[in-house]
């Protein structure tokens, strides 16, 4: 019993070591299986702490609310950031540089931020939730209800209710 | 959680069941055009205050926490967001609100009212003035820093009524034409300050119009900053170690105000608590410059 144990605990140390290069296979809603390295895949808290847990790694993960198109997209950039380590000056500017093309290429289409920040959202990126939401607060900087109800096509919600509240409050005195 | 949803969901297919009667053909056409819209009122809590953080205050009270109900929600009911309070940003307003005192001031109100007598910190350019640091007096008892650029309608009173009520403070700098030096004395003589010794560092930038008299009173400037600067207070544990009273004869006071000098970076992180420079928490109170100058001296923050 003893032994046993030992040897289990010596192969959890091999599976330690060998974390850096292990690969793992997450599954868009649409089933399709996207094979990522582990330090990429650690750049999602929800995830980090699933491997972490000793869960399911060789199974995969499902991710019932993200779409293939979109995990596409977030893998992109939790590879950039998870297998690269900056540590010279050209490589962090290497890094912003990736930054700034992948947030301008979401900025162009806000269907696709939205569902990007969702799934930073889901998933806990921290850096890549970082960057689309201030990506949506430039678009925001400046603008008034109505205009920013217009850029995001958010339906009028607002109940009588709110609009007395809005009124007592009184910002616009 | 579940039950606003809920109602809101029930609320949609009401109005989805009245909408049936009337949808023109054409609809149809257009919308198959069109990619699946996303509903961005249904972004979660989390990601909204995200947002909110990039932003500005005053373009939160005034903008998106107006879009809504679910970023209203999100605007007021997270007294989070307005820990600290920086009043600093008015690009959302239309140029005659800009520094319209009465605007200012109910935004300031609403913004401490929705810090849920939370608010640490306070900065305000153009508009505070003693209605407002009264209020903070009244509801904004964990106040530690107050930063008012550019209010020309503070006065002793005001600064007296937050230094008696608000015991965290630590920091206070006012730039005001209505405090004279001799109030600044009144205040020190008359507050309880020294009884409770506490270290509180006070800058006041003045430019008064009874400067001629205040001068006399005084004699030259550089004497009377020597008097008050740190032989005579700092010795005993005085809580004004730091009092600096400076007075700007320049008449170009407004191009001074906007020079680089005044909007050095330094000049405003001067006195916030750098060393518990939160960044991720902190990083929407700075502004380009500041980021700029942590940046040189080697501090991180979230781009």
């Amino acid at each position: 019993m003893a032994s046993g144990s030992g040897a289990a605990a010596a192969a959890a140390d091999a599976e330690e070591k060998e974390s850096g290069s292990r690969m793992i296979t997450l599954t868009s809603n649409e089933g399709k299986a996207f094979v990522v390295t582990e330090a990429s895949a650690r750049q999602s808290a929800t995830i980090r702490s699933m491997v972490d847990d000793g869960g399911c790694v060789d199974k995969g993960f499902p991710l019932p609310n993200v779409d293939s198109k979109t995990l596409a997209r977030v893998i992109q950039y939790s590879d950039e950031h998870g297998n690269k380590e900056p540590h010279t000056v050209d490589e962090r500017a290497a890094l912003a540089k990736f930054d700034r093309d992948f947030i301008a290429e979401l900025d162009a289409d806000k269907a696709f931020l939205y569902d990007v920040t969702m799934a930073a959202n889901y998933l806990h990126i921290q850096g890549l939730l970082a960057l689309t939401t201030q990506c949506v607060a430039d678009t925001i900087k400046g603008k008034t209800p109505e205009e920013i109800r217009t850029a995001f096509g958010i339906e009028y919600d607002l109940t009588a209710q709110d609009e007395k509240e809005i009124k007592e409050e009184d910002t616009h005195a | 959680m579940a039950s606003p949803s809920r109602r809101r969901r029930r609320r949609r297919r009401r109005r989805q069941r009245r909408r049936t009667r009337t949808v023109p053909l054409g609809v149809f056409l257009y919308h198959t055009t069109l990619p699946a819209a996303r509903d961005w009122a249904e972004l979660p809590v989390d990601a909204i205050l995200q947002v909110f953080r990039w932003l500005d205050h005053v373009d939160v009270l005034m903008g998106a926490g107006l879009a809504c109900r679910s970023w209203r929600a999100a605007a007021r009911d997270e007294p989070v967001l307005w820990r600290r309070i920086d009043m600093r940003g008015f690009a959302c307003l239309p140029y005659w609100q800009r520094h319209r005192r009465d605007t200012v001031r109910a935004m300031a109100r609403e913004a401490v009212r929705r810090s849920d007598g939370r608010c640490e910190e306070f900065w305000s350019k153009v508009g505070g003035d003693d209605e407002v640091l009264r209020f903070l007096a009244d509801h904004a008892p964990y106040l530690r820093s107050i930063r008012l650029v550019k209010c020309d309608h503070v006065s002793k009173e005001g600064i007296s009524a937050i230094i008696q009520s608000c015991p965290l403070l630590e920091a206070l700098y006012i730039d005001s034409d209505c405090i004279l030096r001799r109030d600044i004395d009144a205040l020190r003589d008359t507050n309880k300050l020294r009884e409770t010794n506490r270290a509180l560092s006070i800058q006041i930038r003045s430019h008064g119009e009874e400067e001629e008299a205040d001068r006399a009173q005084y004699g030259k400037d550089e004497e009377a900053d020597t008097d008050y600067g740190d032989d005579e207070f700092t010795g005993d544990l005085s809580p004004w170690s730091s009092l600096c009273f400076e007075q700007d004869r320049d008449d170009g006071l407004d191009e001074f105000l906007e020079s680089e000098y005044f909007l050095e970076p330094h000049r405003y992180l001067h006195d916030v608590h750098l060393n518990e420079f939160d960044e991720e928490q902190d990083c929407r109170m700075l502004d380009k410059g500041d980021r700029r100058y942590l940046k040189a001296e080697g501090w991180t923050y979230v781009e």
